[in-house]
């Protein structure tokens, strides 16, 4: 394992590219559609939620160093419990995976590829994600670190948006109401989801415990300052009336951008999310690879990739109109705000009380 | 010398049927001895065994006048100097060995010989341009190296010139190569280690690298893959290559081979392995990066600004090479919304009647472009600018007004050639060539997002390419920010301070303590 | 090498080309056109430019106008369609224009299909036309005739207005929040096709609208005032002239020209303890006086002059703005706005629409002398 870990800051960057995927697009639009105008302190919460979600999942790792959640389980829950545990988080991460390639498709069949069929839009992320996998995670972050600078064309072009902005559209604040801003928080707690896959990559990663909680926390802090920019940008560049008819703000605000050499920003755009989406994609077909390699007793988790590939790329060719795919990323986002925002913690509590780590399993 | 166990086969190399031995007709006494004592005709014989019908083994008997007995000069008259023979062995003998017997003279430092009592090595010795020389004293024999002078000039290499800095270049002879590196790192750490690899070529394969800086490591890793190697015959350094390199399937050259003293003796100092062939001008550096395929003498000999933007240049060409008729493939065929307004009607104009679809205009005369290049290369060069005149105008004009290709393309065609051959290093050229190819398929089939998935994929590849161990995308995956300055930009000299940390060299300082003179106001 | 297998599937994905739209076999729109029949139809006009022989860069383009009528406006762009032979593309759309009536009627009804289509070139300008948007698509002006379509012709002559400040700056996009915007509104350029022989099109002014619909105009010399307040810092040649006596004998020394280098704005909407509404712009501009031909500006005194006799003119300019868009009820500054801003609660009491006309808008222009060209 040793010469495969990767750094603190590798983590930094591995964190930060499996949050940011899909979300970035259809953030703003879930947002509003509960909080109004103020989606962005619902945002805020969300930031807060996260941080100590990131800080249980670091405890817990720390408590049982270089092991992932897939062999902790069975550890502080027994054998049999911790085996049933396994298949549920394996599953919870292959539906994230599936999620995500079903909204990639969707929005990428909506802006760009209109009549190439689902199945290859699909299919070409999947079979990437699968080439991806059968490396090690030190080859993913490094390949992560390669392509965050994309993140600042993202950003930069949003940038853009700075030229025709309203910014009384944000106020006044506090128009929504507590309750849909609380409410409209688990909505940015899903945007955010991808600080989870630390339970699995901690075990990858060499370095000081405090380093490494630095880097899951630091990066989803970073994730969610650029979040919020995102959706603060959205937010005064429509009307707030106009939000609700547009899913994807951040594309369409793209789309009316010109410049001298390129017209059609939101291409580009597209073209580098891509990469984003591809990353979180690949984080979570890497997790549910080793979930599946502890599940079947495997020696590597390469040899399940194309399997698990295939399987997700199947059940995510099934769904083929927007209010299906809203309904599933209505139940991943109820069972992740549970499984990764939540049971961290739970589990955390219940190695403390149970006193187990490391060597305390070596005792009994 | 533990490659010389099967000495039989050397007598492939050379070439001759003759049934009889011309060198046997001197000595048929030899033949008829006795089992128990070895004469030295025995011995002669038994040299002579594996080399049974080759003419051009001479064995020279003579009678020494002091003490009667006869010594045997053994050698392979193609490949030796005779004169060196007179010179070395004929003249002192016959001068001194009135006065002491042979031994005595060797020891002396009269003669200037080599004692062995190893007879297997005999062959090999032979084969290397030796004489060998055989006395009554059975139990030992001595050799010299009479190597025919054949090298031509060192003259500056054709595929690899430069503006300023060192004109030499490696030629075929390994020990002038070598001279020509150690001319420049006059250190006793800089180590040279001999291997002869094909079991019947023998090809002899100098490792050298500078013992304090190069990572233990990999140099292991390299003896150990060069010392695993059985093959009948290495004959091009190709075949080395491909022998010890990482990925054989990947379109990235892992080594850098090269033909200049100058770039393999900076290599080894930033603690680099470089493989030094006999009969090939050809070293190769390891390990590699990819940016190392993108440096140049020529940056280090000016400016560095203007080292800098040359180098920066180089590394935008690869992504022109490779992206560029991809780009536009996708552009006017799927996304012309990306094309401003003022540009698109231009386009659109020059597109109207070409009949085939972007896709097949590409490949079309990226192909032509690969077959002028091809036809110039084996033409000699004075027909070779005719290819040039036909290819580039005539094609390209008259392929335009044919209406088979548009303006445009024949412009993006042109700078993706142009940009593909910018790049210092044949063979990293070559891949960036072939490269573009699936670019543009995927560029046909899914526009910008299946150019977005080839990137992707390429770029993870050169992430998990390894060259004997060490990252092949070094300084930017895994990213190192200080080594940056001599991969992309070329930093002053007085700034590179360390090794590049991908070869995790012993002594990774540089000391640079220049400029430390006072300025003069 | 077991990995390689695994890139073999993508490879077999890249076999076909299913969005593949060659850019050599579309037409593309460049000017769109909407009016309406009198039986509630709507017309569609495009104009598709071909491109004739090029040769050294230099394209002539003849435009091929077509149009077509039916109920919605994709309707009738899938009719237009029908009439020719190859794709019809809107994706480089220059300039959409409304015939007046149409633009009374309602625009977001014609403009849902540009705003639904992810293709669509949302940063096309707007504008409406007096009489007909066909009549000015169709026309074969003077400029067309040598180089640019008649896209690209509008398109120019709305980007040299912005420039000027006769209009302020918008396209397909920029307006759309406006229209959603119940505290807000916006202006369109308002295009008035002139000549008999040498045709040309003016941009004469700007097309106010409340909503959704278009409720009048203000023309060309006040439109720059008009422009001026919305805070548009400044244009390339924010420029107007401006008569400042009446005392010279010849006409022509009555008037100074300026040069805006600089506007800011402080625009305050204010609630009483009565409720009443007070809404006040004031803009203080940075000047160059581009044009005056008195030639007396050496002394603080004369410029001083100026400043005041300038500042004065143009306040009445500003409140004349005002007040012709109270009457119209187009809040294009976004009064509205502030309100929903600033004064929520009062706001949602209200009947905006109402309220706006009756509102005490003012306005007032300093002008600060900065520069006066190379002469004084």
């Amino acid at each position: 394992m040793n010469s495969h870990n990767i750094t603190h800051r590798q983590l930094f960057f591995l964190i930060v590219q499996t949050q940011i995927g899909v979300g970035v697009l259809s953030l703003p639009y879930s947002l509003f559609s509960k909080a109004k105008v103020d989606g962005w302190i619902s945002l805020i919460l969300a930031g807060i939620l996260i941080q100590f979600s990131c800080l249980a999942i670091w405890k817990l790792c720390a408590r049982f160093p270089q092991k992932t959640i897939f062999e902790i389980l069975p550890k502080i829950m027994g054998k049999n419990l911790g085996m049933v545990f396994n298949i549920i988080y394996t599953l919870h991460f292959a539906a994230i995976s599936i999620l995500l390639l079903a909204m990639y498709n969707n929005i990428v069949g909506k802006w760009i590829l209109f009549e190439t069929p689902h199945w290859v839009i699909i299919f070409i992320m999947a079979f990437s994600g699968s080439y991806f996998i059968t490396s090690t995670p030190r080859e993913l972050a490094r390949f992560y670190t390669l392509v965050t600078p994309l993140l600042l064309v993202l950003l930069g072009l949003i940038l853009y948006a700075y030229t025709d902005v309203h910014f009384l559209y944000l106020l006044p604040v506090g128009q929504a109401g507590l309750s849909n801003i609380l409410k409209s928080s688990s909505d940015a707690v899903v945007a955010l989801l991808g600080f989870d896959v630390a339970l699995v990559f901690l075990a990858y990663t060499s370095g000081s415990a405090n380093k490494m909680l630095k880097a899951i926390s630091f990066g989803s802090l970073c994730v969610t300052l650029v979040y919020l920019f995102i959706v603060v940008t959205t937010f005064i560049y429509f009307n707030p009336l106009e939000i609700i008819i547009i899913p994807e703000p951040v594309l369409y605000m793209l789309k009316a951008f010109s410049f001298s050499i390129i017209e059609r920003t939101d291409l580009i755009f597209l073209s580098v999310w891509i990469i984003s989406v591809a990353t979180s994609f690949i984080s979570y077909l890497f997790v549910v690879a080793k979930g599946v390699q502890t599940l079947f007793k495997l020696q590597n988790h390469q040899s399940a990739a194309p399997f698990i590939a295939l399987f997700c790329g199947l059940i995510a060719i099934i769904p083929n109109e927007k209010l299906e795919i809203a309904a599933w990323n209505k139940y991943v986002s109820l069972t992740s705000l549970f499984f990764s925002g939540i049971s961290p913690i739970l589990f955390l509590l219940i190695a403390v009380i149970r006193k187990k780590n490391e060597k305390g399993t070596a005792s009994s | 010398m533990t490659f010389f166990k099967k000495p039989k086969k050397l007598k492939q190399i050379i070439a001759s049927v003759q049934k009889e031995d011309k060198t046997e007709t001197y000595n048929e006494v030899g033949e008829s001895q006795i089992e128990q004592k070895q004469t030295i005709e025995d011995i002669v014989a038994q040299i002579k065994e594996p080399f049974a019908s080759t003419e051009d083994l001479i064995t020279q008997w003579i009678e020494l006048p002091s003490d009667d007995s006869r010594v045997a000069l053994l050698y392979i008259e193609s490949i030796i100097d005779r004169k060196l023979i007179q010179d070395q062995i004929l003249n002192p003998l016959f001068e001194l060995s009135n006065e002491i017997g042979m031994d005595s003279l060797r020891k002396m430092g009269k003669l200037d010989l080599t004692k062995h009592t190893d007879m297997t090595m005999a062959q090999s010795l032979l084969l290397q341009s030796h004489t060998l020389v055989f006395t009554e004293d059975t139990a030992c024999f001595y050799s010299v190296s009479t190597p025919v002078d054949t090298k031509r000039d060192i003259t500056e290499p054709d595929n690899e010139t430069i503006l300023r800095g060192a004109h030499d270049g490696f030629i075929e002879n390994l020990s002038i190569n070598l001279a020509l590196i150690r001319k420049r790192l006059k250190t006793p750490k800089l180590k040279v280690k001999y291997y002869r690899v094909g079991k019947e070529t023998h090809t002899t394969i100098a490792v050298v690298y500078v013992d304090n800086i190069a990572n233990p490591d990999y140099v292991n890793e390299v003896e150990n893959r060069i010392k695993s190697i059985e093959a009948d015959g290495i004959y091009a350094p190709g075949n080395l290559e491909e022998s010890i390199e990482d990925r054989p399937f990947s379109f990235f050259p892992q080594m850098v081979s090269t033909e200049r003293p100058d770039r393999v003796a900076a290599n080894l100092m930033e603690g680099r392995i470089a493989l030094v062939y006999d009969t090939s001008p050809t070293a190769h550096i390891m390990p590699v990066n990819f940016f190392t395929f993108y440096q140049s003498v020529d940056d280090y000999n000016n400016r560095w600004i203007i080292g800098s933007f040359f180098r920066l240049i180089r590394l935008f060409s690869f992504f022109i090479a490779i992206g560029l008729p991809a780009v536009y493939i996708a552009t006017v065929s799927f996304h012309f919304e990306v094309i401003p307004f003022g540009l698109i009607l231009l386009i659109k104009s020059s597109l109207e009647d070409i009949p085939y679809p972007p896709l097949f205009e590409a490949m079309l005369m990226e192909l032509t472009i690969e077959l002028i290049r091809e036809a110039s290369i084996r033409l000699p060069t004075r027909i070779g600018s005719t290819i040039a005149i036909v290819g580039g105008l005539v094609i390209g004009d008259a392929v335009v007004k044919a209406g088979l290709v548009s303006n445009l393309m024949i412009i993006i065609v042109a700078v993706t050639a142009i940009a593909a051959y910018i790049v210092p290093s044949n063979e990293m050229s070559a891949a960036v060539r072939i490269l573009r190819f699936p670019f543009m398929i995927a560029a046909a089939t899914m526009g910008f997002v299946g150019i977005v998935f080839g990137f992707m994929i390429l770029l993870f590849h050169l992430c998990r390419l390894y060259t004997f161990g060490a990252p092949y995308f070094a300084p930017i995956a895994p990213l190192s920010l200080k080594d940056l300055k001599d991969s992309i930009i070329r930093a002053p000299f007085w700034v590179m301070n360390r090794r590049p940390q991908d070869l995790d060299a012993q002594k990774r300082s540089l000391d640079n303590q220049v400029r430390k003179w006072e300025k003069k106001s | 090498m077991k990995k390689v297998t695994y890139l073999l599937p993508i490879l077999f994905l890249l076999t076909g080309c299913w969005d593949q739209t060659m850019l050599n076999q579309t037409k593309l729109i460049t000017a769109g056109g909407f009016d309406y029949t009198k039986d509630d139809k709507v017309i569609g006009t495009a104009a598709v430019p071909q491109a004739v022989a090029v040769e050294a860069g230099q394209s002539k383009v003849a435009d091929l106008i077509f149009s077509s009528t039916g109920f919605t406006a994709r309707q009738t762009r899938l009719r237009l369609d029908r009439k020719v032979t190859e794709r019809l593309e809107a994706s480089k759309n220059q300039v959409v224009v409304f015939g007046e009536k149409a633009a009374k009627k309602d625009i977001y009804h014609l403009l849902d299909v540009f705003y639904r289509d992810p293709k669509s070139a949302l940063n096309a300008k707007l504008a409406v036309s007096k009489g007909r948007a066909a009549d000015v698509i169709s026309t074969k002006f003077e400029e067309t005739k040598t180089s640019t379509g008649v896209g690209e012709y509008l398109r120019d002559s709305i980007i040299s207005a912005e420039e000027s400040a006769t209009v302020p700056k918008e396209n397909i996009q920029t307006i759309c929040p406006l229209m959603f915007d119940p505290g807000q509104d916006f202006a369109l350029p308002y295009l008035e096709p002139m000549g008999d022989k040498i045709k040309t099109v003016k941009v004469g002014g700007v097309a106010l609208f409340n909503g959704h619909k278009m409720v009048g105009t203000i023309k060309e010399p006040l439109s720059v005032v008009y422009t001026m307040m919305t805070g548009e810092s400044s244009t390339v040649f924010m420029s107007t002239t401006k008569k400042i006596s009446n005392k010279k004998n010849q006409n022509v020394l009555n008037y100074a020209t300026i040069k805006v280098q600089k506007n800011k704005r402080h625009f305050s909407v204010k609630v009483s303890p009565t409720g009443e509404i007070s809404a006040q712009i004031k803009l203080k501009t940075k000047v160059v006086v581009t044009e005056y031909p008195p030639d007396k500006l050496s002394s603080p005194t004369e410029i001083e002059k100026l400043e005041k006799a300038l500042s004065k003119r143009l306040s009445k300019d500003a409140q004349e703005v005002i007040n012709r868009l109270q009457k119209m009820n187009s809040d294009p500054y976004g009064v509205g706005r502030k309100m929903i801003a600033f004064h929520y609660p009062t706001w949602k009491k209200l009947d905006w629409a109402k309220e706006y006309p009756k509102t005490k808008f003012t306005a007032s222009i300093d002008v600060n002398i900065v520069d006066s060209g190379i002469i004084e």
